[in-house]
């Protein structure tokens, strides 16, 4: 049986060259190893061989071959990662929100500000699942709510003549560009 | 400072808001109508020019409207114009922003054993500032 080896001459090693440090730069360690293994097999190198010298399994690098010969740079990328599956369906993931949008006070709370506490424990109720208070807040930014904080808001201020001055008076005082002759 | 005394250090300040260039005045008393000419007398010098009119634009401290302060402005009515600021608006104050950023800079947060030490932290971000303009740049981008 014979090798195979990543098709490829000396221009394109220099191309995967810069395309790993890219992917060392975005964190994508994975690609890079991946990219890694395609130069030394243009480099003639047997699959065994750079399975040895990068530490991976050997079955992999004639996948990643394989995978660069047929899909070029594109068949390295990362794929998508199912990963676990959610505790809350999206239908309830839904419901959660409505039940936020509508303010702590129409849930029954003492409280104006939904704490990330105060939602696990509503989760708990009514969904019946135990998460981190951390989580939680993961779990909202997926859904699409943000963190709202209150602003300063100056008591003494009279707020006409602070509108007037912003509005009217400082405009004026400011430097104006000078005209461009023509 | 501690061991129960407080010891505040005053300091005028003013900035020109197109080249960030600041000026600042050290006193050991308190301030009043008399210290402050002194301390626009000295602006002045900075900012002579023939034909050249001056915006100063001052926050309403009870010495910045005293009437000697306001015989001063009229005295100098040719080249400068004064504007008081609106009453209890620090944010419209461009000058709040360095003291804020001093503050961050030399004092929050820190212990000095003598009132020297604490003037030399802050002349030191005052010439900082002096020097390097830019840093404080960002800063006075909501008054352009």
């Amino acid at each position: 049986m014979q090798a195979i080896f990543a098709k490829g001459n000396q221009r394109t090693v220099n191309k995967i060259v810069s395309l790993r440090k890219e992917a060392l730069k975005d964190y994508q360690y994975r690609v890079a190893t991946r990219l890694h293994a395609i130069i030394l097999s243009i480099e003639r190198h047997t699959s065994g061989d750079i399975a040895s010298l990068l530490k991976v399994n050997r079955t992999n690098v004639s996948v990643w071959i394989h995978n660069w010969n047929e899909h070029g740079a594109d068949g390295l990328l990362e794929g998508h990662r199912s990963g676990r599956r959610s505790g809350l369906n999206p239908e309830d993931k839904i419901r959660l929100g409505d039940i936020i949008e509508s303010g702590p006070v129409a849930y029954g709370l003492n409280t104006g500000v939904w704490t990330s506490t105060i939602i696990t424990q509503i989760i708990e109720e009514e969904f019946g699942i135990g998460f981190h208070p951390g989580h939680v807040r993961k779990l909202l930014k997926e859904i699409g709510f943000s963190v709202q904080r209150p602003t300063y808001k100056l008591v003494n201020a009279d707020i006409r003549k602070k509108n007037k001055w912003i509005r009217y008076t400082y405009p004026n005082l400011k430097k104006t560009p000078k005209k461009k002759r023509r | 400072m501690s061991k129960g005394q407080r010891n505040s250090q005053k300091i005028f300040g003013a900035i020109e808001l197109y080249s960030g260039k600041f000026l600042y005045k050290h006193k050991e008393e308190n301030f009043n109508a008399e210290t402050y000419i002194e301390f626009l007398e000295e602006l002045q010098k900075h900012y002579y020019k023939r034909k050249n009119r001056i915006y100063l634009i001052q926050d309403n401290a009870s010495y910045h409207k005293k009437p000697e302060t306001y015989d001063w402005f009229t005295e100098n009515r040719k080249y400068r114009e004064v504007f008081n600021l609106p009453p209890y608006c620090p944010d419209l104050n461009s000058t709040e922003r360095i003291w804020h950023y001093t503050r961050m800079q030399a004092t929050h947060n820190r212990h000095y054993d003598s009132k020297d030490a604490l003037c030399n932290a802050l002349f030191l971000t005052f010439r900082t500032i002096q020097k390097n303009p830019n840093l404080i740049h960002g800063l006075l981008m909501p008054f352009f």
